[in-house]
C-alpha cells in the first residue's frame, strides 16, 4: 500500500457537496485533497452532441442508472422493497450534476420545522435563515438564472443572471395557473442565461439532461472545480474509496482508496468530508467498520442509512392544439408553482408537493411513450397520434415531499461487490401511505391547471417508480440518538468527520434539492474553517 | 467474491420493476430485454428472408400514410442490421420476435407472415402483442428507434435538432409582465417561529 502526504483536509466525491466544500476550504486557506471515483467527462462525448441523443435514455455509457450505465467507475446498486428506486446518479467529476436538470429551488423556512409545525418528522438543527447566506454563495459560484419575487417564497438577492426565456410553453400553463388565481413562478435553474465568470450564456439547444458541452448548465466540473484547482486544491480521479480509517484515538485520520489499476492506496488528513451522495455516504460508513465502531462508522445512532428519502413524482403530459415547442430552449425547468407546498390537512395528507412547469425531449422519446410511459400506437394511428402529441406538449409533474421512515433504508448487501470487492448498497423503499396521497392530490390539482390551460387532452404517469434525489441516510439533527450529525455536518461520534450531501437532509422538502446540497456543504467548510485549532 | 456480472447486474435491476413504469426512463423495455437474453443462447443472424420480413413487420408498426413515409422507406431494416453489429443481444431479440410472428401467421392463417395480406399482417401483429407483450414492445421500440433518429423524417415532422455546436433556437426573451398576477398576491409561505 502506498501512502499520500498527510493534508489539512480529504474529501470524498465531487460532486454537488464536495466541490463545494472543496472550493471553500481552498479558499481560506486549507490544504485539500478530494478522491473521486470517477473521471473528468469530455464534452465532446455528450449526448447531447449527437443526433440520437435520446438512446441514452435506454442504455449506453450514459444512461443516468449506474447499473445499466456500467462504467467501470460505477457501482451496482441493489433496489428492493414495495416500491424498488430507479437509483439514478452519476460518478465523474460533478457527479450527478453531469446529468441534473439544474432546476435550483431553494427549501422553504418551514422545511426546516416540520415537528413544530406539523407535528411530523424532526426539525433541522438550523433554519432557513442560517443558510441563506450560502444559498447566496452557492449561487454566486454556480451562477443562476433567475428572478427574485416570489411571494411564495422569503425575498432573495437579485439572481446572478435574468431568467431564461419560458417560451409559449411556459406562458401557456402559466396562464392557466392565473385563470385559477394559483401562484407560479419562474424558476432559478443552475444555467447561465448570460456570459457569467469565464462560461458562455445557454444557447437554447435544450437538450441539457444529456451534457452540457459549452458549459452554460453549472455542474460543478465546468463551476467550482476551475476554480478550486485554481486556489491549489488537488483533485485525484479514478481514485475509488474503499474504507476511512481510524487512529489509535478513535479519531478518522484519512482513508484507503484504489486506482484503476486496483493498487490500493492511503491518503493520510486531519480532518475527512464525505460527500458521497445519499446511498454512497452510509454506504462508506457501513463499509468503514473496526473494533471501535463495529456497526460502522459514525453509526451509534444505528441511523446510518436509514431514513432513506427520494422525492416521490408523477408526471401530467398535457396535449394543446397549439405547438408548444418543448424541446426548445433550456431542459432546466421554465417554471414551477408552490400553491400545494405548505401543510393544509384539510387535503387529507400532511406537508405538501411542488409543481414543475416543463419541456420534453425529443420526438423518439415521444414515441417511446413520453415521460407518462403511454407509448405512441403503433399501425394506422401512429403518425395521427404523433402528430397531436409531439410538439403540442406541456408538462406537469408532481414532486412531493418524502417523510423519513427508518424503514426505508441503505443497507450493504450480503453478495453483490463491485469491481473492486467492495460491497454495494441495497436499497429499499416503499411509499408511505402519505406521499401516495401527495401524488393523487397533485395529478387532480395537476389535470385542473393543464385543463385551464386550454389541454385537450391529459395524460398521466399514475404511479411510478422513484428514482430522483437521494437524501436522508446520515441526517443532521441535535440529539445524538437520533441523528447522525450535528447542526455543522459533524459527526457526533467522531469529531474530525465531516458528512455533507444529501444524506444530511433532516426532511427532504418538495424541490430538487441540488441548490441545498450545495449551500449546506458552504456552510459546512465554514464550520471546519472556524474549528481548525481542534484539528489532530 | 461475487463479480458484478451482466447477470447480477440484470437482478439488481429487475427486482420489483412491476411498477406501473417510470416513463421517465423508460425501463421495462429495456430491462426485460436484459432478462430474456441472458437466459437465451443466440440464435443466429437474421436470414436474408428474415430481414425481408422484419421489413414488413416495421411497415406494419410504423405504415406509409398521411404524409409520412413507412419504416423501411427511411432506411430502417438497415439501421437495425448496423445496431445488430453493435448492440449484443439485439439481433436475437428480432430473431425471436419473427419467430414468433411466424408462429402466430401459420396457426391462424395457414401460412408465413409474408405470405399474409395486409389485413392479416395487422391481425397477426395485434395477436402477437396480446401473447408476448415484451417482446412485442421491444420489437416496436426498436422500430421507433430506427424511424425517429432519421433527419429525414425529422424534416417532416417539422422537428429541428440543434446540434450544440451550432446556434441554438431563437426565443422570445422572458417577459416579466406574465408575472403580474402573482406580484399582487401576499406572502405565501410559513416561518418557524
Amino acid at each position: 500500500m502506498m501512502a499520500g502526504e498527510r493534508v489539512d483536509v480529504l474529501v470524498i466525491g465531487s460532486g454537488a457537496a464536495g466541490a463545494a466544500v472543496t472550493k471553500r476550504l481552498a479558499d481560506l486557506g486549507a490544504k485539500v485533497v478530494c478522491l473521486e471515483q470517477g473521471d473528468w467527462m469530455k464534452p465532446e462525448n455528450y449526448p447531447s452532441t449527437k443526433p440520437d441523443y435520446e438512446i441514452a435514455l435506454r442504455r449506453g455509457p450514459f444512461h443516468f442508472s449506474p447499473n445499466v450505465r456500467r462504467r467501470p467507475e460505477d457501482y451496482p446498486v441493489v433496489e428492493r422493497g414495495k416500491n424498488p428506486p430507479d437509483v439514478l446518479m452519476f460518478n465523474a467529476v460533478g457527479g450527478s450534476t453531469i446529468h441534473y436538470t439544474a432546476h435550483f429551488p431553494r427549501l422553504h423556512p418551514s422545511d426546516f420545522g416540520a415537528r413544530t409545525l406539523d407535528g411530523v418528522a424532526e426539525d433541522w438543527p438550523i433554519s432557513y435563515h442560517d443558510l441563506e447566506p450560502y444559498y447566496d454563495m452557492n449561487d454566486r459560484e454556480m451562477g443562476v438564472a433567475g428572478l427574485a419575487g416570489d411571494p411564495a417564497n422569503p425575498p432573495r438577492s437579485p439572481r446572478p443572471t435574468p431568467p431564461l426565456p419560458i417560451g409559449v410553453l411556459g406562458e401557456t400553463i402559466g396562464r392557466g395557473f392565473d385563470k385559477l388565481g394559483w401562484y407560479w413562478w419562474v424558476s432559478d435553474n443552475a444555467i447561465i442565461s448570460r456570459n457569467y465568470q469565464g462560461r458562455p450564456a445557454c444557447d437554447l439547444h435544450g437538450k441539457c439532461m444529456f451534457g452540457c458541452p459549452i458549459g452554460a448548465k453549472a455542474s460543478t466540473d465546468v463551476s467550482y472545480w476551475p476554480k478550486a484547482l485554481r486556489k491549489g486544491a488537488i483533485l485525484k480521479t479514478r481514485a475509488r474509496v474503499r474504507e476511512i480509517t481510524l487512529d489509535a484515538r478513535g479519531r478518522v485520520d484519512g482513508a484507503l482508496y484504489y486506482d484503476p489499476q486496483g493498487r490500493l492506496f492511503k491518503q493520510a488528513a486531519r480532518v475527512v468530508v464525505l460527500c458521497a451522495n445519499g446511498i454512497g455516504t452510509p454506504r462508506l460508513l457501513l463499509n468503514s467498520k473496526s473494533r471501535l465502531f463495529p456497526n460502522g462508522l459514525a453509526n451509534s445512532s444505528g441511523l446510518v442509512g436509514r431514513n432513506f428519502m427520494i422525492h416521490p413524482f408523477r408526471f401530467l403530459e398535457g396535449v394543446f392544439e397549439k405547438k408548444m415547442y418543448g424541446w426548445e430552449g433550456p431542459f432546466g425547468i421554465p417554471a414551477f408553482s408552490e400553491q400545494f407546498y405548505e401543510t393544509d390537512l384539510k387535503r387529507g395528507f400532511v406537508r405538501g408537493y411542488s409543481f414543475l412547469l416543463e419541456r420534453s425531449f425529443g420526438p423518439l422519446h415521444q414515441a417511446w411513450g413520453g415521460f407518462v410511459n403511454k407509448p405512441v400506437p403503433w399501425g394506422a394511428e401512429h403518425h395521427r397520434v404523433m402528430r397531436q402529441r409531439f410538439g403540442h406538449i406541456v408538462r406537469v409533474t408532481v414532486l412531493g415531499e418524502d417523510l423519513p421512515e427508518e424503514s426505508n433504508r441503505i443497507e450493504l448487501d450480503p453478495e453483490v461487490k463491485d469491481s473492486n470487492g467492495i460491497p454495494a448498497p441495497r436499497v429499499i423503499y416503499s411509499y408511505s401511505e402519505n406521499s401516495l396521497k401527495i401524488l393523487d392530490h397533485g395529478a387532480r390539482m395537476g389535470r385542473q391547471a393543464l385543463e385551464a390551460a386550454g389541454a385537450i387532452d391529459i395524460l398521466d404517469s399514475g404511479i411510478i417508480q422513484p428514482a430522483f434525489h437521494l437524501m436522508g441516510t446520515a441526517r443532521m439533527g441535535k440529539d445524538p440518538r437520533k441523528s447522525v450529525v450535528n447542526a455543522w455536518h459533524q459527526s457526533h461520534d467522531v469529531k474530525n468527520l465531516f458528512l455533507v450531501d444529501g444524506s444530511s437532509f433532516t426532511t427532504s422538502g418538495a424541490v430538487n434539492p441540488t441548490c441545498t446540497i450545495g449551500a449546506l456543504a458552504l456552510r459546512c467548510a465554514d464550520g471546519i474553517w472556524e474549528r481548525r485549532r481542534e484539528w489532530s | 467474491m461475487k463479480k458484478w456480472t451482466r447477470r447480477k447486474f440484470m437482478e439488481a435491476g429487475l427486482a420489483g420493476s412491476v411498477i406501473a413504469g417510470s416513463g421517465m426512463m423508460n425501463r421495462l423495455p429495456k430491462r426485460e430485454a436484459m432478462a430474456a437474453k441472458a437466459d437465451r443462447s443466440t440464435a443466429g443472424e437474421l436470414t436474408a428472408e428474415e430481414w425481408k420480413a422484419l421489413s414488413s413487420v416495421m411497415d406494419e408498426i410504423i405504415p406509409a400514410d398521411d404524409g409520412m413515409p413507412a419504416a423501411s422507406e427511411v432506411g430502417g431494416v438497415e439501421y437495425l442490421q448496423r445496431l445488430c453489429l453493435s448492440l449484443p443481444g439485439l439481433n436475437d431479440d428480432l430473431k425471436q420476435s419473427l419467430t414468433e410472428a411466424d408462429g402466430i401467421s401459420h396457426s391462424h392463417f395457414g401460412k408465413s407472415f409474408l405470405a399474409l395480406t395486409k389485413s392479416e399482417r395487422i391481425q397477426t401483429l395485434v395477436e402477437m402483442e396480446k401473447m408476448k407483450p415484451k417482446l412485442f414492445a421491444t420489437l416496436r421500440d426498436y422500430t421507433y428507434e430506427a424511424y425517429y433518429t432519421q433527419p429525414r423524417v425529422w424534416k417532416l415532422m417539422d422537428y429541428t435538432f440543434y446540434p450544440t455546436n451550432e446556434s441554438g433556437p431563437k426565443m422570445k426573451p422572458f417577459d416579466e409582465s406574465v408575472l403580474a398576477e402573482v406580484r399582487r398576491k401576499p406572502r405565501f409561505y410559513r416561518e418557524v417561529e
